[in-house]
């Protein structure tokens, strides 16, 4: 009748425990990590979380903040449509190496396997090395998460003469976000927002569009990307 | 008022991909997550935060939902509840030793009142009943306030070993009473 199976008592009760809400933190993240190995204690969980659900139906509702769902629309579905007709732009592809293009296919790929990305700490930093085999733009970008900017060193090429180059973020499966210009100067900073920031610490790829002067019109990439980089944690 | 048909719908079309289900689950459903996550929160801002990121999991777990051992609504009040517990217990981590060699074995139970459940089949109602008030308010209010075991000590004057020792106790006979 019950999913209990060969897990045994001490397992099950701390299951129950797990449950109600009470086991200590400590156990409650070695379980968690158990349980993401382990199909049968997800499914004796499942049912104690069941059975105990019930209890649930004496808390009356209580209506959100407007703003909400638009908050939660924004975080999942940011300008799907227009990155769409960027990534299948042949322009975008053309603009990638194959090396290029195989490496954002693989971390592309992980990134759909782990949907549940990790924040870092705050004391960490962020490094991406932007390159691309048609252009000899070469740019470093380094994160402070401390002072959510991006550091900028130019160390080869340049803008074309009244085009700019422009700065995006790709995290998942989101449509790229643009960080703002490129600086003048060789190096430089840009002060990125919350929304940005926690994109950026998401495993995420940086690239450099070329741009009409000023930058995009349409808050997409309307140019060739030029290079691209993936973040990495040093 | 949504069934739980249609709940069930907009959550097979959020596995889909379909943007446009996403706000309609949303109506139906956010004012009671928003409930039971200020319930257990205690602190709208955190509770508001908290709602956003329990919608960015049902998204991506749309498609995870299997009908049968929850209902649509329960199953997203349990994720909810999971992420809830999960922001208080990393807030303020605390350990809570075993007092001793916990003995899984024979809970008290009363016999007459035994017989009466298993008439009624074993719900968790019925079954709290069975445990003396104290213990099976323990429960609930583990469950629905989300007190940790610190908190429970406190509220029934006793040390946080024995508290937990206590709880577990009630949750054997409880399990001993739902798979009767």
């Amino acid at each position: 009748m019950t999913s209990r199976g060969n897990i045994d008592d001490q397992t099950d009760i701390r299951l129950s425990e797990y449950a109600v809400g009470t086991l200590p933190f400590e156990e409650r993240v070695a379980l968690e990590a158990s349980l993401r190995q382990d199909d049968n204690l997800q499914k004796r969980l499942d049912w104690w979380q069941a059975q105990l659900v019930t209890l649930s139906e004496d808390v009356g509702p209580i209506a959100p903040p407007a703003g909400t769902l638009a908050a939660i629309e924004a975080r999942l579905f940011a300008t799907t449509a227009a990155r769409r007709s960027w990534w299948d732009s042949v322009r975008f592809w053309r603009g990638l190496s194959i090396a290029t293009a195989a490496a954002l296919l693989v971390v592309t790929g992980l990134l759909a396997l782990n949907t549940q990305t990790t924040t870092l700490q705050p004391q960490q930093r962020l490094v991406a090395q932007l390159s691309g085999s048609d252009s000899v733009l070469r740019v470093t970008a380094a994160f402070d998460p401390a002072t959510q900017s991006v550091r900028i060193n130019r160390t080869a090429g340049a803008a074309d003469p009244n085009r700019s180059l422009e700065l995006w973020v790709i995290a998942g499966d989101n449509a790229p976000v643009s960080l703002g210009l490129l600086p003048d100067q060789a190096t430089g900073a840009i002060e990125v927002d919350d929304v940005i920031a926690e994109r950026i610490m998401s495993n995420a790829i940086l690239a450099i569009s070329d741009e009409p002067s000023g930058g995009s019109p349409t808050g997409q990439p309307t140019g060739a990307v030029l290079v691209t980089g993936s973040v990495t944690e040093i | 008022m949504s069934s739980p048909q249609d709940i069930e719908r907009l959550i097979a079309r959020c596995a889909l991909n379909d943007q446009s289900a996403l706000s309609p689950l949303y109506k139906a459903t956010s004012a009671k997550l928003f409930g039971v996550l200020l319930r257990i929160l205690n602190n709208r801002s955190d509770a508001e935060d908290a709602l956003q990121d329990v919608y960015v999991k049902i998204w991506h777990r749309a498609d995870r939902f299997r009908a049968g051992e929850f209902s649509p609504l329960s199953w997203m009040v349990v994720i909810a509840r999971n992420h809830a517990i999960d922001v208080l217990r990393a807030r303020k981590p605390v350990s809570v030793e075993l007092d001793e060699a916990f003995d899984v074995s024979s809970p008290e139970k009363d016999p007459e009142q035994a017989a009466i459940n298993s008439a009624e089949g074993a719900r968790i109602e019925t079954c709290l009943q069975e445990l003396e008030e104290q213990k099976a308010q323990a429960v609930r209010g583990a469950y629905v306030d989300g007190y940790s075991y610190a908190e429970l000590a406190e509220k029934y004057s006793v040390p946080i070993n024995t508290m937990r020792t206590w709880l577990r106790r009630s949750l054997l006979s409880l399990r001993e009473c739902l798979e009767r």
